[in-house]
């Protein structure tokens, strides 16, 4: 692909995320997601006449969080601003924003050793969700819902510094993972909690200007981000190498047949008319409540990794996938702190852990395994009570049903059989009923001699000490 | 500042208000009349006087982050033109000229992958929230 090697794309992000609290941004309306339609409503989200709007403390505060923890410079003063226009999602025919004094700007997030850099962070209410009857042209209406009206958001947007599709998808993990760890929200892009439009153009390699960009919308995954702009960023530059320009338009993902295609109807220049919502006074931040708010922030992810290759001497890699979730970065540093190797750890939490959860779909939080019942789990193979195939035995037990190790080894009657009188039982038995394979080993085989240990821990349940089986054996045929 | 036909003509459809030329002619006059009042004030020095944000001398006016119950549903929906099934109902929107059943910028700007039950099958459609100017 050389010609596609003479061009770099340009990509900035915009982000918006739900914040995590217990009510709406400007109304004391619940935000549990899924109720059913408009019963999470009252004048002030529904925009009746004669209501006043008053700001969530918990908005702000979860906001600073999220502006001190992306590094940004936070406003002393800033204030609410209305965008006027008329969509049936908006009950106002305004959406309550923040405009030209945005809470917060001038941000990074560090990104594979990279600088990204926001250029800002600003509070604003949610839309309601609007329903079509149908798709066909006989269908004349659209059912709306609020109970959304109202949502508190946090709209993070990035300069043009992202130059890859694989560093916006980075970028967007690292995001989610530092708003995750502050606890200021859950971001599951499958509930709309974070979504997420890109805006993409490409120049030659070398070029300080912009070419004219792109908007890509109906991103629903982190997948799709990337998908997305590979797709756009090839079809930007054979545009170019045709001889033709960019239009400047916004495009839609389909992500059935992983094209970008132009949406339909000429866009109209944005004219949003925005002026100070008069409803809502000023917010002021001063050094008290900054230095108070810092307090709330945990260690983030990127200095978490750094500490569990330092103290765990655990590689890189694999200190980036334990931290990109913060329960799982618990989990791990608990299990570490008080188990004498930390990459033993390592490996059964990016292995049979995160199968497992891949493989069912269940978060974190949702299976009921513990440290301590991994800790208890490693050391029964430590001392010998189990074999290492039986801890993965048991060890899927516990993802299931979070009992203890001990106890599931002793209900199901797994102690290992480290007794040589019973192994050499067994021994002599499988050595009886397989005279060619015997045959085979002692005539050079090597092969012949794993297949009679398997045969052994076939006939024990997995539950030979297999150690001692191997010595057995070998002195059996001679070969100790 | 004056104020042109033009200027009336696009922000009554900014504001979804249909006009006619004749109105278009007296609206064109009389906010020009306003506005022209209004820059006397222009004469002023104010280069010392810092800027008024709002009119009134407050900052941080909050409220707890605790759930409150809000409108019945009925109650929410009574005063609606038009609801169906718990829900308000309104004219879908569909740009002319264009092919029904393919979505609009406005309406994919609103696309978000929040998936949402209805009792009618229809397609969800929510927004990915406006923006898109500033970056
Ligand atoms: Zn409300």
């Amino acid at each position: 692909m050389s010609e596609n090697e003479r061009y770099e794309a340009v990509i900035g992000l915009e982000v918006h995320v739900e914040l995590g609290t217990k009510t709406k941004i400007f109304c004391n309306c619940p935000t549990t997601f899924g109720g059913e339609p408009n019963t999470q409503v009252c004048p002030v989200c529904l925009g009746l006449p004669g209501v006043l709007p008053v700001l969530n403390e918990k908005v702000l505060r979860y906001a600073l969080r999220a502006a001190l923890a992306l590094n940004c410079e936070v406003a002393r003063f800033s204030r609410f601003d209305r965008k006027n226009y008329p969509y049936p999602d908006l009950p106002k025919n305004y959406q309550i924003s923040q405009y030209d004094l945005p809470l917060a700007r001038n941000g990074y997030v560090e990104v594979n050793g990279r600088r990204i850099r926001i250029k800002r962070l600003h509070l604003e209410e949610d839309a309601g969700k609007l329903l079509h009857e149908g798709d066909g042209a006989q269908d004349k209406w659209s059912l709306v819902d609020y109970n959304r009206a109202g949502v508190p958001l946090a709209e993070i947007v990035s300069e043009p510094d992202i130059r890859t599709p694989s560093e916006a998808r980075a970028y967007l993990e690292s995001l989610k993972a530092i708003l995750q760890y502050i606890g200021v929200s859950d971001c599951k892009m499958e509930e709309g909690s974070l979504r997420c439009d890109t805006n993409v153009s490409v120049r030659r390699k070398g070029e300080t200007g912009f070419g004219t960009r792109t908007e890509l919308k109906n991103l629903n995954s982190f997948k799709a981000v990337e998908k997305s702009l590979e797709y756009e960023i090839a079809r930007q530059i054979s545009v170019l190498e045709d001889g033709e320009e960019v239009v400047q338009e916004t495009r839609a993902w389909d992500e059935s047949r992983e094209i970008t295609v132009p949406l339909r109807g000429k866009e109209e220049a944005h004219d949003y008319r925005y002026f100070p919502d008069p409803d809502l006074v000023p917010v002021v931040v001063d050094q008290a409540l900054l230095d108070e708010i810092r307090k709330e922030i945990p260690e983030l992810p990127s200095a978490k990794r750094q500490r569990f290759i330092r103290e765990y001497g655990i590689p890189e890699y694999d200190a980036g996938v334990l931290t990109a979730d913060k329960r799982l970065a618990d989990f791990f540093d608990e299990c570490a702190s008080r188990y004498r190797d930390p990459k033993v750890v390592s490996n059964w939490l990016m292995g049979e852990y995160l199968k497992y959860a891949n493989a069912t779909g269940l978060s974190f939080a949702e299976i009921p395994v513990t440290p301590e019942g991994l800790v208890e789990l490693l050391n029964l193979q430590d001392e010998g009570v189990i074999s290492g195939k039986i801890a993965k035995t048991v060890f899927e037990e516990m993802l299931k049903t979070g009992e203890r190790p001990s106890e599931i080894v002793k209900k199901r009657g797994l102690v290992q059989i480290s007794d040589e009188n019973a192994i050499y039982a067994v021994v002599d038995e499988v050595i009886a009923s397989n005279p060619n394979v015997v045959r085979d080993y002692l005539g050079g085989k090597e092969k012949a001699f794993g297949f009679l240990v398997g045969q052994v821990m076939k006939a024990t349940g997995g539950k030979a000490n297999p150690a001692k089986v191997n010595a057995a054996l070998k002195k059996r045929l001679g070969k100790e | 500042m004056s104020i042109t036909e033009e200027t009336v003509r696009h922000v009554a459809w900014l504001a979804r208000l249909g006009l006619s030329d004749e109105e278009v002619e007296i609206f064109t006059g009389q906010l020009g009349r306003i506005l022209g009042y209004v820059a006397k004030l222009d004469e002023l020095d104010t280069t010392a006087v810092t800027p008024t944000f709002h009119v009134l001398d407050m900052y941080n006016v909050f409220r707890e982050d605790e759930p409150r119950p809000g409108l019945p549903r009925d109650e929410a929906l009574a005063n609606a033109p038009d609801a169906s099934l718990g829900f308000f109902r309104v004219p879908r929107i569909i740009k002319s000229g264009a092919p029904a059943g393919s979505p609009t910028a406005e309406e994919m700007s609103r696309t978000s992958s929040r998936t949402g039950a209805s009792p009618t099958g229809p397609k969800s459609g929510a927004r990915t929230g406006p923006g898109g100017d500033e970056s």
